[in-house]
Parts: structure tokens; sequence; C-alpha cells
């Protein structure tokens, strides 16, 4: 963390609704990519990147210097404790972040490349490639559940652009409710409202809504916190389902939860990303004691 | 600090000497308060009582009334003239003069209260959120007899100076006033309602690539939608029932029309000028506005209920989703 002085010429540098704050960021330091994945623990092309990240609201810095790739494949799990800034992180990768007063941000952050908070880039265009789910289950309580799965599309006036009229959204709702495995259980209420489902059916709907936009990357923050053990259980079989189609990245809370169903874990203390690596190794043989503190249970 | 300090060196000792434990079956405390629920019962069943003492007297004297003229009059004519030799009981013409300022008054505070409400909860920063809500609702405190004088007073001298052709009583005035005292109660009913539509729904729609006016307009406002009903509803009843605004501005010619630029009667404009004017009890006349009053009253209760029965299922809705 930099020094005072160092954090007010920071922030003079304004909110990210400028964007020249954004692109203007002086290249990586070679240390900071150090700190991500060796190479020879598994890493393929970097699906997203994120480069000498530091985010606020207001006056309170809550990331500090971030420096991550996520590969493409796989399951990337964040962890850490309440207000470790794991939330904050995946939100900055939708720029869903940026919707909060407040918050603004420095640093790079790049999908396939192109940086996502260039000026010229809509997040609008940006949520449609990287979908999220949410922490509680959040379907439209307006709408049905074929309209919740076809929200995304309707509220972005693309439905009108979907080829093969009706016949083409039914097919569009059937295939992202199957991806959901939520099929079985809403065929027959396609037209009830999504509020009447269980919980772990609504954030499955959720999924579903999400998927319908056919994204390539889905954001997860803590997607099982509302939920039951039994509902659990079947987000996380879906996890490794989508896992092939979708970069996923899922925030958690629970440790064993990262455990189960991730490829990599990235562990994040005090706006700090302390360790980053393949699941396995970071559980069975942490590098900072911090994280083996964290992954044994001494706080948390 | 001191204290705080002293306290947790020696917390061996208590800080306050408390009394000890009572008996569990300590009759004193169950006798006082069998004594306070005594004396508060009958307290609350005054209130029940005089409702239900206003509607009997109200039915009974309404009743009184269509012994003397037939429901089918009063309900199958259209023209009100209780005074002149030929009696006419058709009540229409007063509640036509009742919808027409209540509807004229809800073209101006719905979209009023509403725009407010939307500007409130989605726009609004916290700051401003602090004294606009209440700076708003100050509005409904205003007496309405000075509500009344405005709309005599002020809006129909200065809608006269556009329109030359309109009456000194009229149902334009008087509407757009009581439009002016809704807007306040459909504004608060309804920024609640919006309020209540959890942060996670527009987020989803945030999430999903909405921009701010789609996620108001086709998720905010749908999910918000049977309070905002449940708003318009109750704000109409309370138009309807405005009686010094429009006893005041809106003339008392009780005449079939949707003109709202002529003098007109309405149901409570009626009942106030005849209560007012010291007709003699138990003659027709006089019965008259308990007949006016008993239609109004049902009225207002089907639209109250109505009003009701949507924000309960707004509840439920809501429980559903969280």
């Amino acid at each position: 963390m930099g020094d005072a002085s160092d954090v007010v010429a920071r922030r003079a540098l304004g909110p990210i609704s400028s964007p020249v704050a954004a692109s203007e960021v002086e290249a990586p330091h070679p240390e900071r990519r150090a700190r991500n994945l060796d190479r020879d623990e598994g890493l393929s092309t970097a699906k997203l990147t994120v480069n000498a990240l530091t985010a606020w609201f207001d006056d309170q810095q809550v990331l500090t210097d971030i420096a991550m790739e996520i590969p493409a494949e796989g399951v990337t799990a964040v962890i850490g404790p309440s207000g470790c800034g794991k939330s904050t992180f995946i939100r900055i990768l939708n720029r869903m972040f940026e919707m909060k007063r407040g918050a603004r941000l420095e640093g790079r952050i790049t999908l396939d490349g192109e940086d996502i908070y260039a000026r010229d880039v809509d997040p609008v265009q940006l949520r449609r490639r990287v979908g999220m789910v949410f922490q509680r289950p959040n379907p439209f309580p307006a709408m049905s559940v074929r309209d919740n799965v076809l929200a995304g599309l309707r509220l972005t006036g693309k439905v009108r652009q979907v080829k093969g009229g009706d016949g083409a959204l039914e097919r569009l709702v059937r295939q992202s409710l199957e991806s959901a495995a939520l099929w079985d259980d809403v065929k027959s209420r396609l037209d009830a409202p999504g509020g009447q489902l269980s919980s772990g059916q609504q954030q499955r709907l959720c999924i579903a809504r999400a998927i319908a936009m056919e994204p390539e990357v889905l954001l997860m923050d803590e997607p099982c916190s509302a939920l039951d053990p039994m509902a659990t259980a079947r987000i996380e079989d879906l996890i490794h389902a989508l896992k092939a189609r979708y970069t996923i990245v899922i925030v958690t809370h629970n440790i064993q939860q990262a455990a189960r169903v991730s490829d990599r874990t990235a562990f994040f203390l005090q706006g700090e990303l302390v360790e980053y690596g393949p699941t396995d190794r970071l559980f069975t043989a942490p590098r900072d004691p911090r994280t083996e503190d964290y992954v044994t249970g001494k706080f948390g | 600090m001191n204290t705080t300090s002293n306290a947790s060196a020696s917390h061996d000792e208590p800080l306050v000497e408390l009394p000890p434990a009572a008996p569990l079956t300590a009759s004193a405390r169950g006798l006082r308060e069998r004594v306070v629920e005594g004396m508060l019962a009958p307290c609350g069943l005054v209130s029940l009582v005089m409702t239900a003492g206003l509607v009997v007297t109200l039915l009974v004297e309404a009743m009184r009334f269509f012994g003397d003229v037939s429901p089918l009059a009063f309900f199958g004519q259209f023209e009100w003239a209780p005074r002149v030799q030929n009696q006419r009981f058709g009540v229409w013409p007063l509640v036509s003069g009742s919808l027409l300022t209540s509807a004229v008054g809800m073209a101006v505070a719905a979209p009023a209260g509403l725009l407010a409400a939307i500007y409130l909860g989605e726009f609004a920063s916290p700051r401003s959120r602090r004294w606009l809500k209440p700076a708003l609702e100050v509005l409904a405190g205003v007496p309405t007899i000075v509500f009344g004088y405005v709309a005599l007073l002020v809006v129909t001298p200065a809608l006269q100076s556009v329109m030359a052709d309109l009456s000194g009583f009229n149902a334009l005035s008087a509407g757009l006033v009581i439009g002016i005292m809704l807007t306040p109660m459909i504004f608060s009913t309804s920024a609640d309602a919006i309020s209540a539509v959890p942060d996670d729904v527009r987020e989803a729609a945030f999430a999903l690539g909405a921009d701010r006016l789609t996620t108001i307009f086709r998720v905010v406002l749908p999910a918000a939608s049977r309070g905002i009903g449940a708003a318009l509803l109750l704000a109409f009843g309370r138009a309807l029932g405005e009686t010094v605004v429009v006893a005041i501005a809106a003339g008392h010619q009780a005449r079939l029309t949707a003109d709202p630029t002529v003098p007109i009667e309405t149901m409570t404009g009626y009942v106030l000028q005849v209560a007012s004017s010291g007709v003699p009890a138990r003659t027709l006349e006089y019965q008259t506005i308990f007949a006016v009053g008993s239609l109004l009253f049902l009225i207002t209760l089907v639209i109250n209920v109505l009003a009701h029965r949507l924000r309960r299922r707004l509840r439920a809705g809501v429980t559903e989703v969280s």
C-alpha cells in the first residue's frame, strides 16, 4: 500500500466516470505480474486480466493494487472474510461497481485483451458478455418465469433482433432453463410469477436469466448464501455442468464451497490479493501464512 | 474513560443494586395489567360504536328518504332539483360533478405525485431525499379552506386571463387545486411503494444490461404497481370526499356535464350547502343529504376496500420475493 501522499495523488485522478483516469494508468509493474498464477500452475490464455486495480468508496480504499489473471477455462473462486473486497472485486469485472455512489477506481481490466473501462466501452454491451448472479435470488417479481428468462433480451430491446420469432424465444427459454437444471421444475408453470418458486429455484431462475444472454463470463456473488444445503448442492452441481461453457468467477465466504467447485482460488484480505493459485495447492500448501490461517479456520 | 476501566477492574461487584428477583406468581402485576386492559378496551370500542352509529344514522335517514322518493327516481333520472316546485331527485348530476372535479384533480396529482416519487426513489441524492419528502408532505398540512380560496381567488382569475369563457365558479379550478392537494398523498404512498422494491431487483436489471429508465419503467414500477395502484385509489377516494374546495370554487349548480369550465355541484358540495342553510329536520330536503351522503359513503367505501386489498396483496407479494 502506498503512503498517504501517494493515495492523495491517485485520488486526484478523479472518478471512473471520466474514463481518462482508467486509460491513463501506467504500464503494469513487472513485480505485480509476479503475483499472478505461475505459468507452471496450468494457466492458459487469460479471459480477464486485472492490473494495478485500486478502488474506493468515497474516501475509503476498498481494493489495493490488485493484479490477477482469470483464465477462460474452469472456475475461479474468490474467498476472504467479510469486508475483504471480494464482492467489490467481481462487481468491477462487469462494471456494476460504478453504479454505487462514491465508487471510483484506477487500474486496467481487460476482457479478451480489451480494456473494459476504456472511454468507448458501453457497459451494456460488456454486461451482455459478463453475466452476473447475485447473493439473494432476485427474479423480477412482476414477471412470469418465462419473462424472467427473457428479461435480458426484453430490457435491452434485443428481443426484436432474435430471428425466428416466438418459436425461437420458446426454444431459448427451454434451453436456458434446461441449462440451469430448472426446466423439469417449471415447465408446467412458465406463466407463474417468478416470485412463487422456492428460493433455490429462484436462484436457478436467475442463472437461467443470466445464461439466456449467452454470456462468456458468469460472475456469481455468493450465490448460495441465502440457500439451504440441498439447494446449495444443486447450484454447485450446476456450476460443474456450466463451467465447460462459461468462464465462471464465484465469490464465496464458504471455504469448503470454494474447495468443492473451483479450479483456482484467490484469497482476499483487507482489500489486498494475498494469494492466488490452483485450489488444491492453495488449500493444501498455502504460501502465505495469512492464507494458511484463513483456510484452516483460524479467523474469518 | 475512568469509569469503564474501574468497572472492568472490579466486575465482581455489581454497578447497580438491582431489586431481588420477584416470585414467579407476582399477582400484583397481573391485576394491574387487567385493570389497564379493562380501561383501554372501552376506548377502542368508542370509535367502533361511533362509526357504527354514524352508518346507522346515515342509513336510517336515507331509508326515510327512499320511503318518499323511489330509488328508481334517484338513480333513473338525470336532473337534480330538490328545491323547485316540481322536485327532481336524479342524483347523477351530483355524481358527475364529483367525478369531474376528482378526474381533473387526478389528472394533475397522478403524474405529478408519481414523477416526484420516481425522482425521489431513483434519482435524488440521499441528502436531497432527506428534505424533499418532508417538504412535499407539509403541503398535506395546509388547511383545505386555504386551498379553496386559492382556487377561487387565484387559480380561476389566472385561468380566466387565458380562457375567456371560464365561469367564476367551475370544476376546472377546483379540480386543479384538489390535484395540488392530492399530489403529496400520491407522492408519499407511491414513494414508499417504490422504496419497498428491493435493490436486488434493480441490480439484476442493471446486470442484464438495462439502462436506468428501462429499469424504472419495466422493472421497478411494475414491481411497485400494487402500491402505486393503492395510492391512486386512496387519492381518488379522498378527491371524491373533498368538500371545502368544491363548495367554494366549483359552484352550486347541479348539472350533468363533462365540461369543466361551467359551474357544477358535487355530492359533498350539496350536502354542505343544505346542512349549513338551516333546513328543518324531518323534511324531505333534509333527508336528501343523507341519501346523497350514503351514496358517497358507499362509493368511497368500495374504493378504500379495493385499495386495502391491493396493499395487502402487495405485502404478500413482497414476502414472497424476500
